[in-house]
């Protein structure tokens, strides 16, 4: 009883935070720093990035593997190993300060107020349990359904949403009875059971083929309308992030190279790095015979990591300085910045 | 489901075949003579040469094998050299004696498994990991006479509780606690010999499962340690330990070989190392028929099991 004074004004201050919530963003990530501790060495794998999302937007996170794009994310979500070590300024997650919560409470966020999908839906499924046993597991525990019945309408009512042609029969199937498609469809439904004001994709659409992709790109915006969540997608593909994102973050090395809105990076890319991506991207003018346009040289290791601008030893433009010291911020725009020292 | 069993089941016929055929050649090729067992030094060469062909030791090879299968079929195992006691009826009493030692032990063994492994294998590198895989470790590594010495040494020669030796008190024959008395010591070192394997096996199938995707997507929907590990892990680690269960069946004929003998417990195991000492081949070869044809029914046993649990394999 003691608490609950308490829990009103908590109350109240939320609903106040609410009101002014289209300015305020959903997600604030301030100075984020991982790294990893493996056989004695240290790898750093995210090295401070900032990263700011607005309620109902979505976000193009893009880099090479490596580049710290999916361990960053894993932080906010808290599912990284043992052995990783989480420091930043500040997480700011729908009000809350992530940083100051309990594992526990944390634990809570995920699946309710933030939920994940991952790149391989075929290993993403309990292989022993049917997807309505799934489902209402997390129906169960993350929109406080109790009866059979009730579960059984929501989770039918949810593959529908999903675009899954014959929920009844679906919910007795087995993830090995499913497609790939069908799996990250159903993965998807699972995350978005209670409805989370965030929605993290990691490479949904890897693992599969390509008009499954775009069915499902397009499946994940339908979906961010309907229940005015924020995505952050994470992907190497340029390709992926121009169909759908509206702003766009470029990571290499663990740190945001450039970011701002989609126009801003496909039209108006200031970062070398950037407009290398886009070279690579093959367009339309692709001839037989002809090699693809790739980036000379290779990611750098994360386990000896160079003193200045990540990119520089593959950089076109690279001069003495970007060498030896890390870029600051430049900003170009409104929300368009840059970290390079020779743009 | 049917289609698959009785599928399994005829592709073990053969099987089963080849199992007879080379107990059979390895007792042939054996460098001893069979009739050795029969005869004493003061035997002249015309009887020693009767024995031999009453036995139909001179026949062809092929043609004593075709017999022996031929009454192996019809349930009749032949007669002890020694003793000229029927084998069937000795394993008849021997197999309950060596299955009431076994039984027991290895379900104790094997439901113990399950919660040291799973709590091993969730907490791996932690203090209840680096306990039970360091009792694994001494367990694997003690021989098992060793430890049923050490247990006759301490409990039946220093402390004097335990009976050492065999399964009942001469005269006690209908009493249950004197069988308890006597169980108690061989099914410990049963027990002590069976948990590590197994507790190691359910220990790295958690450890693997706790690294499976679907461990980290429970996770990312908000799943705690406990619910992913009694929902998931644990559903998932223990199909593969069905197969354990199968692979168990021949134990329950020749899996006491060592601790029988050492505790003279009337079983399968001390009948089959007198036999194998007194080259008593009838003996031997029945035994090893069974044991191996227990090979093939408990693979039988655990493909069926899993294709029953397993929704992967039940739809194929």
């Amino acid at each position: 009883m003691s608490e609950n004074p308490e829990k009103n004004i908590q109350k109240e201050q939320e609903a106040e935070k609410r009101k002014d919530s289209a300015s305020s963003p959903l997600l604030e990530i301030r100075g984020l720093h991982v790294s990893f501790q493996s056989r004695g060495k240290k790898l750093r794998a995210v090295r401070g990035i900032d990263l700011k999302l607005a309620p109902g937007e979505i976000l193009g996170l893009v880099g090479e593997s490596g580049s710290g794009k999916s361990v960053a994310m894993k932080a906010v979500m808290n599912l990284l190993p043992e052995n990783a070590r989480v420091e930043a300024d500040s997480i700011h997650l729908d009000h809350l300060e992530l940083l100051s919560l309990s594992e526990t409470e944390r634990r809570k966020l995920c699946g309710k107020t933030v939920s994940m999908i991952f790149q391989d839906p075929m290993t993403s499924l309990d292989p022993l349990m049917n997807v309505g046993g799934q489902l209402a597991e997390v129906l169960r525990r993350n929109a406080a359904l109790r009866t059979k019945a009730e579960i059984r309408e929501r989770s039918l009512d949810i593959l529908k949403k999903v675009g899954i042609p014959a929920p009844e029969e679906r919910l007795r199937q087995y993830p090995h009875e499913l497609s790939g498609g069908m799996r990250q469809r159903i993965l998807i439904a699972m995350a978005l059971c209670s409805g989370p004001k965030l929605l993290i994709a990691d490479e949904p659409t890897t693992a599969l083929d390509v008009t499954i992709q775009a069915q499902i790109l397009s499946l994940l915006d339908e979906l961010r309308k309907e229940f005015q969540s924020s995505i952050i997608l994470i992907t190497h593909d340029m390709g992926v992030v121009a169909s759908i994102c509206q702003r766009i973050a470029i990571l290499y090395g663990g740190l945001i190279m450039e970011s701002g809105s989609a126009e801003d990076i496909f039209y108006h890319a200031g970062h070398p790095y950037t407009r290398a991506l886009l070279r690579a991207v093959p367009g339309g003018d692709i001839e037989e015979g002809k090699r693809l346009l790739s980036i000379e040289g290779s990611p750098p290791s994360l386990m000896e990591l160079p003193k200045g601008c990540p990119f520089a030893p593959r950089c076109e433009k690279a001069e003495e300085r970007c060498f030896r010291e890390l870029p600051g911020r430049t900003t170009l725009g409104e929300g368009h910045e840059l970290f390079c020292h020779n743009p | 489901m049917a289609k698959y069993i009785a599928k399994r089941i005829l592709k073990a016929v053969p099987l089963l075949l080849l199992i007879t055929v080379i107990c059979f050649v390895l007792m042939k090729l054996a460098p001893y003579d069979a009739v050795d067992a029969l005869t004493r030094p003061d035997m002249s060469q015309a009887e020693i040469d009767r024995i031999r062909e009453s036995y139909g030791l001179n026949d062809p090879v092929a043609v004593q094998y075709l017999r022996w299968l031929n009454n192996l079929l019809h349930g009749n195992f032949g007669y002890s050299l020694l003793s000229h006691t029927s084998i069937k009826y000795d394993l008849l009493i021997r197999i309950p004696n060596t299955i009431l030692l076994m039984l027991p032990s290895y379900l104790t063994a094997y439901l113990l498994s399950i919660p040291l492994g799973l709590l091993a294998g969730s907490r791996r590198g932690k203090w209840p990991d680096k306990l039970i895989d360091g009792f694994c470790s001494i367990g694997i590594a003690t021989p098992t006479f060793w430890f049923a010495m050490l247990l006759i040494y301490a409990f039946g020669y220093r402390m004097k509780l335990l009976p050492i030796l065999g399964m009942h008190t001469v005269g006690m024959e209908k009493s249950l606690p004197d069988l308890l008395r006597h169980f108690l010591l061989p099914y410990l070192v049963l027990i002590f010999s069976f948990l590590p394997d197994l507790t190691r096996f359910v220990r790295s199938s958690a450890i693997g499962q706790w690294k499976e995707d679907y461990v980290l997507v429970q996770k990312a929907f908000g799943a705690g340690r406990s619910e992913i590990l009694f929902r998931h892990v644990a559903r998932n680690v223990l199909i593969p330990l069905i197969t354990k269960l199968g692979m168990a069946l021949p134990l329950l004929v020749t899996g006491a070989v060592i601790t029988e003998t050492v505790f003279s417990w009337p079983g399968i195991g001390s009948y089959f190392v007198k036999a194998v000492q007194a080259m008593d081949y009838p003996i031997v070869m029945s035994v090893l028929v069974l044991s191996g044809s227990l090979v093939i029914l408990g693979n039988l046993l655990s493909d069926i099991l899993y294709s029953i649990v397993d929704p992967r394999i039940r739809s194929t």
